[in-house]
């Protein structure tokens, strides 16, 4: 049996306005699927009211704050299929590093 | 056809950076490239932006990841100003999930840290940038950009191992073509 995955230290949570929105993304993309072409690439959510479809991210982060919209209070998702919801952890490997080749590897001098 | 990343080299031997006036080592064979990261709320990293270095990790299945103190004194921001969209797990342990926009700044051809007069290329980060906290185990040394971005974003990564050279670009139509011919 695996352990169960504890949260780091300090972990905010996901902004109310946030999830809501996501929520009704996740509720509505197995029909906004079908709709997916160049120019409908990702949308936006408020709460359950849909903004707008556009060819990128952070186009529609743009509309939304054009429309007056904060931060906490929308989302923008792909129309993208997905295993997981927004919400759901994403499990990853990570690498980047191989070995020290003299010896030395930490930063020569830490930001003050 | 955008060009992000042209001939862009990587060494034999470790280097060094030198970021916000410290040097950070780069170890041998570790592909640099130049980003900057703000609030979603900027549209586009301003002249003065901070500027830091990302190693291009392909066996990283994150997007990009980052530790709160390069956050901080290199990407000139806090955590707690970037809104959490979601979880990751690494290793037993949840990492908050940040909304951030991510650039790439684009080099001279040949060149690793010397950057061409145009402005650089903004990746999507569909469920955001990973923030580790200065004393998580797990925490990168140096920021890093993984295979899922570049994936997300549709980019092609030419690595040339024999001459030491990395190019990056986006798609264009002959890429298009070619698939379709195949």
């Amino acid at each position: 049996m695996s352990a169960i995955p504890q949260p780091a230290d300090d972990m905010p949570e996901i902004a109310p306005g946030i999830r809501r929105s996501m929520e009704a993304y996740w509720r509505d993309l197995p029909q906004l699927l079908p709709l997916k072409s160049r120019k409908r690439r990702w949308v936006a959510y408020h709460g359950d009211e849909r903004i707008a479809f556009g060819r990128g991210q952070w186009e529609l982060y743009d509309e939304c704050f054009r429309r007056g919209l904060r931060e906490d209070e929308f989302y923008v998702g792909p129309l993208e299929p997905d295993e997981n919801s927004p919400w759901e952890p994403e499990e990853v490997e990570a690498t980047g590093e191989g070995p020290d080749d003299d010896g030395r590897y930490e930063m020569l001098e830490e930001p003050k | 056809m955008t060009a992000i990343l042209r001939r862009l080299p990587f060494f034999e031997q470790a280097s060094s950076v030198f970021v916000q006036g410290a040097a950070a080592r780069v170890k041998a064979h570790q592909i640099v490239a130049w980003a900057s990261l703000t609030a979603t709320n900027v549209r586009t990293p301003e002249p003065g932006c901070p500027r830091f270095p990302v190693i291009i990790d392909t066996g990283n299945t994150q997007r990009f990841s980052i530790k709160a103190s390069h956050l901080r004194h290199w990407a000139g921001t806090e955590s707690r100003a970037l809104f959490r969209l979601g979880t990751t797990q690494h290793g037993g342990t949840l990492f908050p999930l940040h909304a951030a926009r991510l650039s790439i700044y684009r080099n001279q051809p040949h060149e690793r840290d010397a950057f061409m007069e145009m402005a650089p290329y903004l990746l999507e980060m569909r469920k955001g940038i990973v923030v580790y906290p200065d004393n998580a185990p797990l925490a990168p040394r140096l920021p890093l950009l993984g295979l899922r971005a570049l994936r997300e974003n549709r980019l092609h990564l030419h690595l040339d191992a024999e001459r030491g050279r990395v190019s990056l670009r986006s798609p264009d139509w002959a890429t298009w073509l070619a698939r379709w011919l195949r």
